[in-house]
C-alpha cells in the first residue's frame, strides 16, 4: 500500500523500513526495501507468537487424552486415583503411559482359543486317544488343572502389560520395565535431565492403532529411557517437551 | 516269594493309567501351587509400588484366589483320586 506524503514522496506503507534520501526537484525516487535489522534476543522470545494450541505461553495445552482412569487405560493424562511408591506429597502424577491395549490382542485370542479346546475335544477323546482309558473323575481333575493353568496364564499376561508402564510427573520421568513376572527394572530421571524427546512409529499396526517407541535421552548416566508401544506418541512427547521447557526455567 | 511276585504290582500299577495321571497331576500341581504362591506375592509387591486405589485390593484378591484355587486342587487330587 502506498500513499504520497505532503513533500510529495511516495512510502510504502508496510513494516519494512524505506531509505529515506533527499531527492531532487521534480524527481520522484523508488524506495529502497531495506532488510529490518535481526530482532534483539529479548525482542525475539518477547515477540514470538504463542502455538494457536497454547491459550497461554508455557501453559499445558488442552490435550485429548483421557482423564478416567480403569484397569484398562493405557494412557491418561493427570490419573487422579492412582499413587506410587516415593511419591513425595507435592509430586503430582500428569501422565500415565501404559502400551496401547491392542497389543494384548494376541494373548487375549490365544485366550480365548485354549478356552473353547476342551469342550471341543473331550467328547471326541475317545477317537483321538484310543488307547486312553481313565475315569471321569481323572478326566475332571485334568480338566480343572487345564483352566487353573489357563487362568495364571491370563492373569500374568494381564500383569506383565498393567505393571509395564511410565509416569511423567511435574519433577521426574519413572520407566517401570516388567520382561517377565519375576523381572523388574525400574528408572527415573528428573524432568531437567531430560535432552532430547522423540518416537518412532512403522508397520500398519502401528499406524493404524497409532502407537509408537518414544525415546528420551537424558544427560544422566542412566540408559535412556523407552516406551514402547505407547498410545498417540506425538501427543505424548509434545507434552513432555513442554513439561521439560517448564522444569528447566 | 519270587521276584516275580515283588514285580507284578509295581507292573500293574504303572500301567494304570488312572495311578499314572493321578502321580503326573500331582507333580505339576505342587509345582504350578508353589509357582502360583510367587506370582500372587509378586503382583502384591507390584501393587505396593503403583497403587491404583480402585482397582488394586481386588487385583491382589484374583491372585491369592488363584493360589488358593491351586491348593484346593491340589487336596482334592490327593484325597479323591
Amino acid at each position: 500500500m502506498e500513499k504520497e506524503n505532503s513533500g510529495g514522496r511516495i512510502i510504502m506503507e508496510n513494516d519494512a523500513r524505506v531509505e529515506e534520501t533527499t531527492p531532487l526537484e521534480g524527481e520522484f525516487v523508488l524506495k529502497k526495501q531495506l532488510k529490518p535489522p535481526p530482532p534483539q534476543e529479548e525482542e525475539r522470545t518477547q515477540q514470538a507468537p504463542p502455538h494457536p494450541l497454547y491459550s497461554e505461553p508455557h501453559k499445558i495445552p488442552p490435550y485429548k487424552v483421557r482423564h478416567s482412569l480403569t484397569p484398562f487405560t493405557a494412557l491418561c493424562e493427570h490419573p487422579d486415583r492412582i499413587v506410587f511408591q516415593h511419591q513425595e506429597s507435592n509430586e503430582e502424577i500428569i501422565l500415565l503411559i501404559r502400551k496401547h491395549f491392542i497389543t494384548n490382542v494376541p494373548w487375549i485370542a490365544l485366550t480365548l482359543f485354549l478356552l473353547l479346546l476342551p469342550p471341543i475335544l473331550l467328547p471326541h477323546l475317545s477317537i483321538i486317544l484310543p488307547f486312553l482309558n481313565v475315569s471321569a473323575l481323572t478326566k475332571t481333575a485334568a480338566t480343572l488343572f487345564y483352566y487353573l493353568v489357563l487362568s495364571g496364564f491370563t492373569l500374568i499376561e494381564f500383569s506383565l502389560w498393567y505393571f509395564h508402564l511410565a509416569f511423567v510427573t511435574n519433577k521426574r520421568i519413572i520407566d517401570v520395565d516388567i520382561t517377565g513376572i519375576l523381572f523388574r527394572h525400574i528408572a527415573e530421571t528428573k524432568l531437567d535431565l531430560v535432552q532430547d524427546v522423540s518416537y518412532s512409529q512403522y508397520g500398519l499396526i502401528r499406524s493404524l492403532f497409532n502407537y509408537g517407541d518414544i525415546f528420551i535421552q537424558t544427560a544422566g548416566e542412566a540408559p535412556n529411557f523407552e516406551f514402547d508401544k505407547a498410545p498417540q506418541p506425538g501427543k505424548i512427547i509434545q507434552l513432555v517437551g513442554d513439561l521439560v521447557g517448564k522444569a528447566r526455567q | 516269594m519270587t521276584i516275580f511276585d515283588i514285580i507284578q504290582p509295581i507292573i500293574e500299577l504303572l500301567t494304570n493309567q488312572n495311578f499314572i495321571i493321578k502321580i503326573t497331576l500331582v507333580l505339576l500341581l505342587t509345582v504350578y501351587t508353589i509357582f502360583s504362591a510367587i506370582v500372587a506375592r509378586q503382583i502384591s509387591i507390584m501393587n505396593t509400588l503403583i497403587n491404583q486405589l480402585d482397582f488394586s485390593a481386588f487385583f491382589k484378591l484374583l491372585a491369592w484366589l488363584h493360589f488358593i484355587l491351586s491348593c484346593v486342587l491340589l487336596l482334592f487330587i490327593l484325597r479323591v483320586l
